[in-house]
């Protein structure tokens, strides 16, 4: 039954978003590209102390919410990314300034400018894509 | 009939639910004690079987109640019940009082309506938030991911919860857990076998049935505490079933109850699913953990739990027969109708009786709808004719009792002839041979029978005559039914002038008809009866 519906999750994986701990595990997973269980893990080490059945039960689940694809390598699998960072960025934002920020980014931004201690290197891109974006 | 029956059956069953919620609190009360401890298994089953014993007994106490006191349907047998339906119905000579039944006083129909009303709109409420509850946990497993199948199994792992429940639905176990525990294996571990021992045990099954019960009894209290009650002792069971397989540690079972029950912040409790923390709030895990760590093997011995058990069953099945009919149609004792004998005796030497079948009769006419607006309908025509036969009586000289044979014969309805020739006509029910021996002319163009003065001057001769014949009412009203002929053949046979001798001995056209007679009698000297 899972399967069979992975497509269709695939197509919005947003709907379900990522606990923490998933969340972690796509990190590592974006950053080092297709890899298996057990590189996860020791990507984690040492300051994360998982169970490698914990990993591989967690990725399973990432495989399910369409977060992440599989294929056969050998006698394992390879787990690699099926949604982009950049994609997940995105859909979160969307979300969160649907959810806190009152369906008004500009009040995403404002609060962003309000609070973060943006360095002025920060502030220069900013002003950059603000430009690039009005043309 | 039917129907207070089911209301009867009801009433006893929720006595019966309360009795059972008090046996088991007795036997948590005992068996939770470290001295007279009792299996937590064992106090499941007897639980169990104090329930189904409460939603049993009370149909069975009934079944055994109905054979003995009614008749399988109120029927009259004679001419008395031809009523409206003379002509669709003339083939068979029993003919019900089913018209009649619509005349029940209007008073009770409101309470009925209102009680209905107020039953249904309560039970559809209840389920109502029992559906909502089951479209929540089916949103949870629909958006929860699958961790393992073994067989019948799913393990699912759901951001939805804090507490790991299961949930069976036919052909599928199904076991939830909260997202964040997957992270310790050793947790998981014992949240599935906890689980899935609430699968084995069957307790994910047993909450259909409960939740069933407190749809049916909602308003009940007792059924409500006897289903957290259960919820309870579910958990506890499967605590003791999970510690004492040793595969398991005490302390790092407990261990894993407070993990979880630190991150169940504030899960709802769902109805139709078993959660390992149980249905209720931390006093009860505080005693899951104490009953884990302090209480030795508790005695697995049968014979306390059983016997508690069946005290409470005994006391339960009394109380079914105690209060079986605690609605009643008006039922007539027999005690009431030597109270009815002894009115109608006042001022009258007519040889009134009280018999068993005379009882009987009295319970067909006043203790059913039918019978009661039969009765009703009947004294009410009555009044039409009163004055033309009370002076036919006077002049024969005959007692004015006689009175009850038309109510009896024609419901004091001037039927007319009908294809059946054996039926007669008219308010007396001549048949056409007696009728014309009585010098009553029938032809194509006449039926002195519907003349209602030519036929009751006809009657008082006929049973003036009997009378003088057998000289004891009973027989000759039996004779004005079955004929003078069999009645004498009966004193031959029986050696007795006891009429209920001969009707017992099977002299008779119809076995009911001189006990109805004298019913009627008997109605009619106590009209109040039938206000």
């Amino acid at each position: 039954m899972v399967r069979k519906s992975r497509v269709a999750r695939i197509a919005q994986p947003i709907e379900k978003p990522l606990t923490a701990t998933e969340l972690e595990m796509m990190n590592v997973i974006w950053r080092i590209g297709p890899c298996s269980v057990l590189q996860v893990v020791e990507q984690l080490r040492p300051e994360r102390e998982l169970a490698y059945t914990s990993v591989s039960t967690i990725v399973r689940i990432l495989e399910q919410k369409g977060y992440v694809i599989s294929s056969k390598e050998g006698r394992g699998h390879l787990y690699d990314a099926a949604v982009s960072k950049e994609d997940y960025q995105r859909s979160t934002l969307k979300r969160m300034v649907t959810s806190v920020f009152d369906d008004t980014p500009a009040l995403l931004v404002r609060r962003l400018l309000d609070t973060e201690s943006l360095s002025s290197d920060d502030l220069a891109e900013i002003r950059a894509l603000l430009r690039k974006k009005g043309k | 009939m039917m129907t207070v029956h089911a209301v009867n059956m009801y009433l006893v069953a929720n006595l019966l639910l309360l009795l059972a919620a008090v046996g088991v609190a007795c036997l948590r009360g005992v068996g939770g004690r470290s001295i007279t401890a009792i299996a937590y298994r064992r106090q499941l089953q007897i639980a169990y079987v104090l329930t189904i014993a409460a939603v049993m007994l009370p149909s069975l106490s009934l079944l055994s109640q109905r054979e003995d006191w009614l008749p399988k349907n109120a029927q009259i047998w004679s001419g008395a019940s031809m009523g409206d339906a003379t002509h669709s119905s003339r083939d068979t000579h029993r003919i019900g009082f089913s018209v009649a039944s619509s005349e029940v006083s209007a008073p009770l129909y409101a309470v009925r309506a209102v009680t209905t009303g107020l039953f249904v709109a309560g039970a559809a409420a209840f389920l109502i938030v029992i559906f909502a509850e089951a479209m929540r946990i089916r949103r949870i497993i629909v958006d929860a991911q699958t961790i393992a199948t073994r067989r019948r199994v799913r393990v699912l792992s759901s951001q939805a919860v804090r507490v790991p429940f299961s949930l069976w639905i036919p052909g599928v176990h199904f076991i939830v857990l909260p997202a964040d525990l997957i992270v310790s294996p050793a947790d998981i571990r014992m949240a599935i076998r906890h689980e899935a021992q609430h699968h084995r045990q069957l307790d994910t099954r047993v909450i259909y049935a409960y939740q069933l019960l407190r749809l049916l009894f909602f308003w009940n209290p007792a059924v409500h505490w006897l289903n957290r009650s259960i919820a309870e002792l579910q958990e506890f069971s499967c605590d003791e079933a999970l510690i004492g397989t040793r595969k398991v540690s005490p302390q790092a079972y407990c261990r894993c109850l407070l993990q979880v029950a630190e991150s169940a912040v504030s899960q709802r409790v769902t109805s139709i699913c078993v959660s390992m923390l149980g249905s209720a709030a931390g006093s009860v895990l505080r005693r899951r953990v104490e009953a884990l760590l302090t209480r030795g093997v508790a005695s697995n011995r049968r014979w306390p739990a059983a016997a508690l058990g069946a005290v409470v069953l005994a006391t339960m099945a009394g109380t079914a027969m105690a209060f079986s009919s605690t609605i009643q149609d008006r039922r007539i004792s027999p005690e009431q109708a030597q109270r009815m004998l002894a009115v109608a005796r006042r001022g009258s030497d007519f040889p009134f009786v009280a018999n068993e079948p005379v009882v009987a009769q009295l319970n067909r006419l006043l203790g059913t709808p039918d019978g009661r607006a039969f009765v009703r309908a009947s004294l009410r025509r009555m009044q039409e004719h009163e004055a033309l036969i009370t002076a036919a009586i006077a002049h024969y000289g005959l007692p004015e009792e006689l009175m009850a044979v038309p109510a009896i014969e024609s419901g004091y309805r001037n039927l007319p002839p009908s294809d059946d020739a054996r039926r007669g006509a008219g308010l007396w029910m001549f048949i056409e041979p007696t009728a014309r021996r009585f010098g009553l002319v029938i032809d194509g163009n006449i039926d002195e029978r519907l003349n209602v003065a030519l036929e009751t001057d006809a009657a008082m001769r006929m049973i003036g005559g009997l009378y003088e014949h057998f000289d004891d009412w009973g027989l000759a009203l039996l004779a004005y039914n079955t004929g003078e002929r069999m009645v004498d053949e009966a004193m031959r046979a029986t050696g007795s002038r006891n009429p209920w001798r001969a009707v017992e001995q099977g002299f008779e056209n119809d076995p009911d008809y001189l006990a109805r007679v004298m019913a009627m009698a008997l109605i009619m000297k106590n009209p109040a009866l039938i206000e």
